[in-house]
């Protein structure tokens, strides 16, 4: 192993791709720092030009811009109270009060550090396990594919959304798109009505357009231009004046906080929101004093950000090893990857090993760039952070559409964009989430293709997906997600609520 | 006001029989559940889904017409405008079709004088540059650094 990394790490000596990780890392920072805009977006809108170039240099960019813009949403979340990103919401209760008593510069630096931490615990995690499990997923056949899918699917729309039906309708409907074109198995036609076009189904980049980038457009109109987001002046002199607060808040939540998040990482469709979420609680709930917690105690800062970029190297294992997508941003660049001809999962390690060490390799750059980017360049984060979305936007919708339509090479497949942007709003609006329909649209005839094949070998006998051991146990745990994420924790949270709000009455 | 649940529920039962319908057309598998299998499926779930949105909705709407609260029919963001971003999509299916016929440079450049109309107003400047300074940029990016062919329209 030593000898392989040695030669990928001299990969990096090409100052090109350098800049292309740095870039990359530099871009999603500067993204996920504007509120409105998502990692997710940005990948999905620089698709198009990664098939320009080689696989390589394509997924450790993307892989920058995913890191990066995890952590940006922090630079907003502290400095103006509004999180560039859905993960970030957590660090804004602590981050921005400590902002407000003028340590602005020590919330920066600690959410900087701790991304760093968190990020780096992440890709250890990935780089040991992830070899591992694509090994026995090797073993895997065609029903134990199937339950894995299955708890993948059951998991994204049950974790992503408040109510669970929507989550389930949200991933059928994402199910829906994948069905149709030629059939996996049968040369039939589903449901194309006569469009020559839909023959080779839905084309997923116009769809991932669609969904991350067309849809905000149409989001951001509806809502009223928020005032003028102005930012304490932040110094450069303080950039350190972070560390005395991690001595304080003590290794313990750092290693807690990187597990949360790895874990939750790896679970298809939790995402950074729900990682830092949970490391902020469990930090609070072993604190000597939990109600500090939303009055800028640092630990408050320090978890969120660890669990959230934790996240990234967790998301990155089922992606590699089992071809599943540990989240919306993963699911982009697996689609972006599959594109490119490169189908991740088991065969991954064994196929292309020359892509993934560079991958694991340009991961750990990347959280070196956001260590010594995020400390060097915070006086210049509340200048990022203001920019109009009267500028942003128009550039965002005109950019979408035309990527489309270079990507697809079509009229057709700026129309999908266009089509699926609406229906992504209309969903929103409805307070549907969008994720599970990209995962449903991915991982669908995953799940089919591996049913029907199962009952073709079993001829037709169901039971195979019982009589092998892995494949019921994954088949039970969906069962188990199902029912405790979507009836017995929201009861709990309810009960918890409606507690709470009789306390606070006379 | 209609409950939003309502709303969506009742056109989700609608797609899910729509979609079984065409799913019914689909020919048998040989040996296999066939192509008409997992369609099927995903449209008895979604039915079964939209019915319990649908009537959760209804069942919440009654008990907040009888407890003389405003029934939820209210955009998922409070205060959200809905004019706006109807126009934004009607823009946005202008700007594709009349991309090719128009060629980039003009669809591109009507298309976000437009949008910046949307969200501001009052910067007559910004009006101006915005569209010039995205259109050339992009026009940059796809056609000079990606090497992308963009359509001309009739000033070829």
């Amino acid at each position: 192993m030593l000898p392989d990394f040695a030669q990928t790490l001299a990969l990096f000596l090409d100052p090109a791709l350098l800049a292309l990780v740095v870039g990359g890392t530099l871009l999603g920072i500067v993204v996920g720092a504007v509120p409105g805009l998502t990692a997710t977006l940005a990948i999905a809108l620089l698709l198009p030009f990664t098939f320009a170039l080689p696989p390589v240099p394509s997924i450790v960019m993307l892989t920058g811009i995913f890191i990066g813009g995890i952590y940006g949403g922090s630079i907003s979340a502290i400095a103006v109270r509004i999180p560039g990103a859905p993960a970030s919401a957590m660090t804004m209760l602590d981050g921005n009060a400590m902002a407000r008593r003028g340590e602005t510069e020590a919330a920066m630096g600690l959410a900087t550090f701790s991304s760093f931490v968190g990020g780096s615990a992440g890709g250890v995690i990935l780089v040991l396990f992830a070899p591992q499990l694509a090994r026995i997923a090797l073993e895997f056949q065609s029903p134990e594919m199937f339950a894995l899918v299955l708890l993948a699917l059951v998991a994204v729309s049950t974790v992503t959304a408040d109510s669970l039906a929507k989550g389930f309708a949200a991933t059928l409907i994402g199910m829906m798109l994948a069905t149709v074109g030629i059939d996996g198995l049968m040369p039939v036609p589903r449901f194309t009505f006569g469009v020559t076009n839909l023959l080779t189904g839905v084309p997923q980049l116009a769809v991932v357009i669609g969904l991350f980038a067309v849809t905000e457009l149409f989001l951001q109109a509806g809502v009223r231009e928020p005032k003028s987001v102005r930012s304490n002046p932040v110094s450069f002199a303080r950039v350190f004046s972070f560390w005395p607060y991690v001595k304080q808040v003590g290794w313990r939540i750092f290693a807690k906080s990187s597990l949360i998040g790895t874990l939750v990482g790896a679970l298809p469709g939790a995402g950074a929101a729900m990682a830092a979420f949970l490391a902020y609680s469990e930090a609070k709930r072993s604190s000597k004093d939990p109600d500090s917690f939303g009055k800028g105690n640092p630990a408050g800062v320090v978890a969120p950000e660890t669990s959230n970029n934790a996240m990234t190297g967790g998301a990155l294992i089922p992606m590699l090893a089992f071809g599943i997508p540990g989240d919306a941003v993963t699911a982009v660049i697996l689609g972006g990857l599959m594109i490119q001809g490169i189908i991740p999962g088991p065969q991954l390690f064994r196929e292309s090993a020359t892509l993934v060490q560079p991958l694991f390799v340009g991961y750990f750059i990347s959280y070196g760039v956001l260590l010594v980017a995020g400390l060097a360049f915070l006086p210049l984060y509340a200048k990022i952070i203001s920019v109009p979305r009267s500028i942003l936007f128009p550039f965002i919708g005109a950019i979408a559409v035309a990527a489309a339509f270079v990507a697809g090479r079509t009229s057709f497949a700026m129309f999908v964009a266009v089509g699926v942007g609406v229906l992504g709003y209309v969903l929103q609006r409805f307070g549907y989430p969008v994720v599970p329909v990209l995962l449903g649209l991915i991982l669908g005839p995953m799940l089919e293709t591996n049913f029907r094949r199962s009952l073709i070998i079993s001829r037709g006998d169901v039971s195979v997906f019982f009589t092998s051991p892995i494949s019921a146990i994954l088949i039970a745990a969906s069962v188990v997600f199902a029912i405790y994420f979507g009836y017995v924790l929201p009861r709990r949270v309810r009960r918890k609520e409606a507690a709470t709000r009789s306390e606070g009455e006379p | 006001m209609v409950n939003r649940d309502v709303v969506s529920g009742a056109l989700l039962l609608l797609l899910s029989i729509g979609y079984l319908l065409n799913a019914r057309a689909l020919p048998p598998g040989r040996g296999e559940p066939g192509p008409a299998f997992l369609p099927t499926t995903i449209a008895v779930l979604l039915s079964l889904v939209a019915f319990t949105i649908l009537v959760g909705g209804a069942i919440r709407a009654r008990s907040a017409m009888a407890a003389g609260v405003a029934v939820d029919g209210a955009a998922s963001t409070g205060g959200a405008r809905w004019f706006a971003p109807f126009t934004a999509i009607l823009l946005t299916i202008a700007y594709a079709v009349a991309f090719i016929p128009l060629g980039f440079w003009m669809s591109t450049l009507l298309y976000t004088l437009a949008i910046t109309w949307i969200f501001q107003r009052k910067r007559p400047l910004q009006l101006l540059i915005v569209p010039l300074a995205s259109t050339g940029i992009i026009y940059l990016l796809f056609r000079v650094v990606l090497g992308a062919r963009l359509p001309v329209g009739p000033f070829s």
